[in-house]
C-alpha cells in the first residue's frame, strides 16, 4: 500500500487533471465546471494557509537540528528566532493579530528590521555603482548615459538642470524600454506555457 | 582592467564604502528632517489614474489590494495613502485587502492613523478592510470569481455577509476598479482580475515599473503611481503635500550623489588610465 501512495504518477494523475479542468475553464464558460473550478480554488487557499503552517514547523525543525547541534557561530542565533517565532505565533493565535502585544511586536521589531534590511540595499547599490559603473567602451558609455538620464528625470532637480530630460527619459521608457520589455514578457509567456504542460504531464 | 588604474583608484576602492554610506546618510536624513520644496511635474501615467478615479461613478466599488512586504511598504506608503485618501475624498465605496500577509496590519495601520482623513464614511457600509487571503495569486484569482466563497469575515473578525458594503460586492466584475499596491501583486492582478473586465490602475515599485510600460501602452492598466514619485505627484494633484513630497527631499539628493559619485568615480578611472599609458 505505501509503495503505491509513493509512485509519483498519482500526485501527477491529480495535478493532470485538476491543471486540465482549471485551463479549459479559463476559456470556456461551462456552469458545471466553473462550480468546480470555483471549488478547487476555495481548496487551493485552504492549501495555501495550511501551507504555511507547514513552512513555520519546517522552519522551527531546522532551527532546533541547529540548536541540538550546537552549531558554531548559529546555534544562539536560531534560539532567537525560534524564541521570537514561537512567542509572536502564541500571541498571533491566542490573541488575534489585532492584540496591542502583537501589533507591538509587529510595528516595533519586525517593522524597522525588514525595513533597514531593504533600505541597506540603496547604500549597498550606490557603492557598487562608484566602483563599477565606468564607461570603459560604447555599449558601457551608452548605458550610463542613459542610466543618468532617467535617474535625473526621476528627480525635481532633473528639470532645473534641463527640462529635456524628462522627454529623453520618457523615450527611453517607452520606446526603447516598452519593445525590449514587450519581447521578454513574450518570451516569459511562452516559456511558462511550456513549463506548465511539462508539469502537466509530469516531465 | 583592474591593471590600469592607478593606486589613487585603488586607495579610493578600498576606503571609499563609509565615505558614501555617511555622504547618502546625511543627503537622506536632512531633506526629510528640514523638507525643501522642490517644483515637480506630474507625469502622464500619474495623471491617466487620478482621471480615472475622479471619473468614478457616485457609490462605485474600488478594490485596495496590498501586496509588499513590510520591509518596501516605505517605498509604497506615500502612494497608497495618496490615493487612498482620494477615494476617500470621492463618493465611492472602498474595499481594502491583502494578499500577502504582512499587509494586513500596513494597511489597518494606514487607515486608523493620521495620513487618511475618512471624511465621516462609514465602516462597513462605505469601506471594509478584510484583512490577509491567503493563497497568493491562487487566492486573488479565487477572490476575484466569487468574494462570498472564499472570505467568511472581515479584518476585525465580522462575517462579512452582514456589511451592507459586501451585499454588492460579489465579485470582481462587480468593481469599478482594482488597484494592487506591489510589484509582483500587480502580475496577478494582470492575469487574474483583468480577464473579468475590470480596470487595473496600480501604485508600484520602482524597480518594476519598466516592467509595466508595456501594460500601460495596451491598456491593460488605466494608470500607474511610479513608488514614492508617483505618491508625490499624486499629492500635487489633489492639491495637499504629504509623505511623498518630504521622501523626495531626501530621493532626490541622494539620486544627485549617486550620479556625482558616478562621474568622479569615471573621471578618476580616466585620468588613472590616462597616467598608466603615459608611463608605458
Amino acid at each position: 500500500m505505501s509503495d503505491v501512495l509513493r509512485r509519483r504518477e498519482i500526485p501527477v494523475a491529480i495535478a493532470f487533471v485538476i491543471g486540465l479542468l482549471l485551463l479549459v475553464e479559463y476559456f470556456v464558460a461551462v456552469p458545471e465546471m466553473t462550480a468546480v473550478a470555483r471549488t478547487i480554488q476555495s481548496w487551493g487557499v485552504v492549501f495555501a494557509a495550511m501551507a504555511l503552517g507547514v513552512g513555520a514547523l519546517t522552519l522551527g525543525a531546522y532551527y532546533y537540528g541547529h540548536i541540538r547541534r550546537r552549531t558554531p557561530g548559529t546555534w544562539y542565533l536560531c534560539l532567537w528566532s525560534l524564541l521570537v517565532m514561537v512567542l509572536t505565533i502564541t500571541i498571533g493565535v491566542l490573541g488575534t493579530t489585532r492584540h496591542p502585544m502583537y501589533i507591538w511586536l509587529y510595528s516595533n521589531i519586525y517593522f524597522p528590521l525588514s525595513a533597514t534590511t531593504v533600505s541597506l540595499l540603496g547604500y549597498f547599490v550606490v557603492s557598487a555603482a562608484f566602483r563599477a559603473f565606468r564607461a570603459r567602451n560604447v555599449e558601457s558609455a551608452l548605458l550610463l548615459l542613459t542610466a543618468i538620464i532617467v535617474m535625473l528625470a526621476n528627480i525635481p532637480y532633473g528639470r532645473v538642470i534641463w527640462s529635456g530630460f524628462e522627454a529623453v527619459s520618457a523615450w527611453v521608457l517607452n520606446v526603447v524600454n516598452l519593445g525590449a520589455f514587450r519581447g521578454i514578457q513574450l518570451g516569459i509567456a511562452v516559456g511558462g506555457i511550456m513549463v506548465g504542460i511539462r508539469r502537466l504531464v509530469g516531465r | 582592467m583592474k591593471g590600469s588604474e592607478s593606486g589613487l583608484t585603488a586607495k579610493i576602492r578600498s576606503n571609499q564604502p563609509q565615505v558614501i554610506y555617511g555622504l547618502l546618510l546625511i543627503f537622506i536624513i536632512v531633506p526629510i528632517l528640514y523638507p525643501i520644496a522642490v517644483p515637480m511635474a506630474v507625469t502622464e501615467d500619474t495623471k491617466k489614474l487620478y482621471d480615472f478615479v475622479e471619473k468614478l461613478r457616485d457609490g462605485s466599488l474600488v478594490v485596495v489590494d496590498g501586496g509588499v512586504t513590510v520591509g518596501w511598504w516605505p517605498e509604497m506608503q506615500p502612494g497608497a495613502a495618496a490615493i487612498s485618501q482620494h477615494l476617500f475624498n470621492r463618493p465611492v465605496r472602498i474595499i481594502f485587502i491583502a494578499f500577502i500577509e504582512d499587509t494586513s496590519i500596513l494597511l489597518h495601520q494606514m487607515l486608523t492613523g493620521p495620513l487618511i482623513d475618512k471624511k465621516g464614511k462609514k465602516y462597513g457600509v462605505d469601506y471594509v478592510e478584510l484583512g490577509f487571503m491567503a493563497g497568493g495569486e491562487a487566492g486573488m484569482a479565487a477572490f476575484a470569481r466569487d468574494f462570498h466563497a472564499v472570505l467568511k469575515s472581515d479584518y476585525y473578525g465580522e462575517p462579512i455577509d452582514t456589511l451592507p458594503i459586501m451585499k454588492d460586492a460579489v465579485n470582481a466584475k462587480s468593481l469599478a476598479l482594482w488597484i494592487p499596491l506591489g510589484g509582483w501583486e500587480v502580475e496577478w492582478a494582470l492575469r487574474q482580475v483583468g480577464p473579468h473586465g475590470t480596470p487595473i490602475g496600480c501604485v508600484s515599485l520602482a524597480g518594476n515599473v519598466p516592467g509595466f510600460k508595456p501594460f500601460l501602452a495596451t491598456g491593460q492598466l488605466v494608470g500607474l503611481l511610479n513608488s514614492v514619485k508617483g505618491g508625490a505627484e499624486y499629492e500635487i494633484l489633489m492639491k495637499k503635500p504629504g509623505l511623498g513630497a518630504v521622501y523626495m527631499g531626501g530621493i532626490s539628493l541622494s539620486h544627485i550623489v549617486t550620479i556625482a559619485l558616478v562621474i568622479l568615480g569615471n573621471v578618476i578611472y580616466f585620468v588613472s588610465r590616462g597616467k598608466v599609458k603615459k608611463e608605458k
